[in-house]
């Protein structure tokens, strides 16, 4: 899994912040992928840490690295953020901006990449959420299919298939905007 | 069965999504760790699809109830292109609200309102019978949230599509419906501001800075432009609603799109490959263009979607022509005359 070294206390101890530090980007890479707007991603990814740096005093290193019990409050975080959503159930404050076009400077290279996964993007957002879930944690959390398969209580043969058939449907998706 | 071409285009696929980069998380940390300190609780996020909801549904409304009435008669205010103050963005903010023909009659008459030590200042504004429209500019990286527009009695000309380029520039465009029962001379408005956005990235997070900002002007409604019945139709599974105002040797394109969210989603990616063209008796395409400012919304989870662009031609003028809109191997064709 990506994410930079975390920064621990003299000790050896990770402190919250260090914990926050080190794994916000991959947080949000997972949430990005995960959620249906860049702002619903944004608020799953800071429950997310914030829900870590509250409960890191009883992180139990002895039952496993500090990623797989972060990946499982993920999960958890973002399994209630969809129960909440349902109990609102606010149809428009579901909405999202696909895309915002604006009238762009032409022939900016960054621009035009960051419009080509923006593209991705808003094809992977079309999916299931079963699908979308299993693509955050493989590319969004950089998960191997056996750390996917700890966490979701899976077995890594099903997780690699079930992937595999995660990334078809989004390459029709891309295929079928061709 | 997956082939091993296919395992290998899929794994292609995969490394394309693990090497997206989000650099809009670069703020997440800090804003994390200042909720668990407890030290700063903002709000979680603003809601701007919230917004965006309403404005696409309002200007939906607003575009449908549009009426044919050129009238001859034009006011001119003051001539915005003349003016130095807001000359260096005077031609995009125009572009972008689709006010080339009618650049002449945009006012320019300056307000700033400071709240929170942010200003916010309205640069010129338009009124037409089909359109009311306000330039603003603030802060680069601010957008205005939830404008709200109303003239002296208080009614409100429908909420606002807004196009500008405020992440990079801090100008902005907001087209509002017409005016209600507009005034023969200056019709005095009333733009309220109570919150304002950062926006940044097209996936990045964004923020809202609430406060107040009352900005006061008046503007006279310009009776000069005029406005074709819309063109409807089909582009493959899209629906399309297409509304062409037109001055002069400009015309103002605005499209209304319907469709499967995935279609939707593709056009916006490729919206530049809808192309509008206007083709003379002859047969000789006269002014084309594609799609520009604007964007598609869809509910989440939904199969449909909704889509607003704009774009502008520059014509031989007034006449009859044949109206083409074309994407992929679909075209909807009708004539429309420009007056």
């Amino acid at each position: 899994m990506q994410g930079a070294e975390p920064d621990v206390e003299p000790g050896g101890v990770l402190t919250p912040e260090g914990l926050a530090e080190a794994y916000a980007p991959v947080v949000y890479r997972f949430s990005v992928m995960l959620c249906r707007s860049p702002d619903e991603a944004d608020d799953l990814a800071q429950d997310v840490l914030v829900r870590a740096m509250g409960r890191l005093d009883r992180f139990d290193p002895a039952r496993g690295p500090v990623e797989a019990w972060l990946w499982q409050i993920a999960l958890s975080v973002a399994r209630d953020a969809r129960r909440a959503a349902r109990r609102t159930g606010g149809l428009v404050e579901r909405l999202l901006a696909m895309t915002l076009r604006t009238t762009a400077p032409p022939a900016e290279l960054v621009a035009l990449d960051h419009l080509r996964d923006a593209g991705v993007m808003a094809a992977l957002r079309t999916l299931s959420r079963r699908h979308r879930t299993l693509i955050a944690l493989r590319f969004g959390a950089q998960l191997s299919f056996l750390e996917i398969a700890a966490i979701t209580g899976k077995n890594e043969q099903a997780v690699k298939q079930a992937t595999y058939r995660a990334l078809a449907a989004l390459r029709a998706r891309l295929e079928d905007v061709q | 069965v997956t082939t091993r071409d296919d395992a290998a285009d899929l794994d292609r696929l995969g490394a394309r999504l693990s090497a997206m980069r989000f650099p809009e998380s670069a703020g997440l940390a800090t804003r994390a760790i200042d909720r668990y300190r407890g030290r700063a609780r903002p709000p979680l996020r603003p809601r701007p699809a919230l917004v965006m909801v309403g404005l696409a549904a309002a200007l939906l409304a607003s575009v449908a109830t549009f009426v044919v009435s050129p009238s001859a008669r034009v006011t001119v205010v003051t001539a915005l292109a003349d003016t130095p103050a807001v000359g260096p963005f005077a031609s995009r903010l125009i572009s972008l609200a689709g006010l080339q023909g009618a650049a002449g009659r945009v006012t320019t008459e300056r307000v700033s309102a400071t709240s929170h030590g942010h200003t916010v200042t309205l640069v010129g504004a338009y009124a037409d019978n089909t359109r009311t429209v306000v330039l603003l500019h603030s802060e680069p990286g601010l957008l205005p949230e939830l404008p709200d527009l109303t003239d002296a009695a208080g009614r409100h000309p429908g909420v606002p599509m807004a196009s500008g380029s405020g992440n990079s520039q801090g100008d902005l465009a907001l087209s509002f419906g017409p005016l209600v029962n507009p005034g023969a001379g200056a019709n005095h408005l009333v733009l309220r501001i109570h919150e304002l956005r950062t926006i940044g990235p097209p996936t990045g997070p964004s923020r809202v800075i609430s406060g107040d900002w009352t900005l006061r002007f008046s503007v006279t409604v310009d009776r000069g432009t005029a406005v074709t019945p819309s063109v409807t139709g089909s582009l493959g599974k899209v629906d399309v609603r297409l509304t062409m105002s037109a001055a002069g040797h400009r015309a103002h394109c605005l499209v209304l799109l319907s469709g499967p969210t995935g279609d939707l989603a593709d056009l916006s990616y490729r919206a530049g490959d809808v192309r509008v063209r206007l083709v003379g008796s002859d047969g000789r395409v006269v002014a084309e263009n594609g799609l520009g400012a604007g964007g598609v919304y869809t509910k989440q989870g939904s199969e449909r979607a909704e889509g607003i662009y704009v774009s502008d031609l520059t014509t031989p003028g007034p006449g009859t022509y044949h109206l083409v809109i074309a994407w992929r191997d679909s075209t909807i064709e009708q004539t429309v005359t420009l007056r």
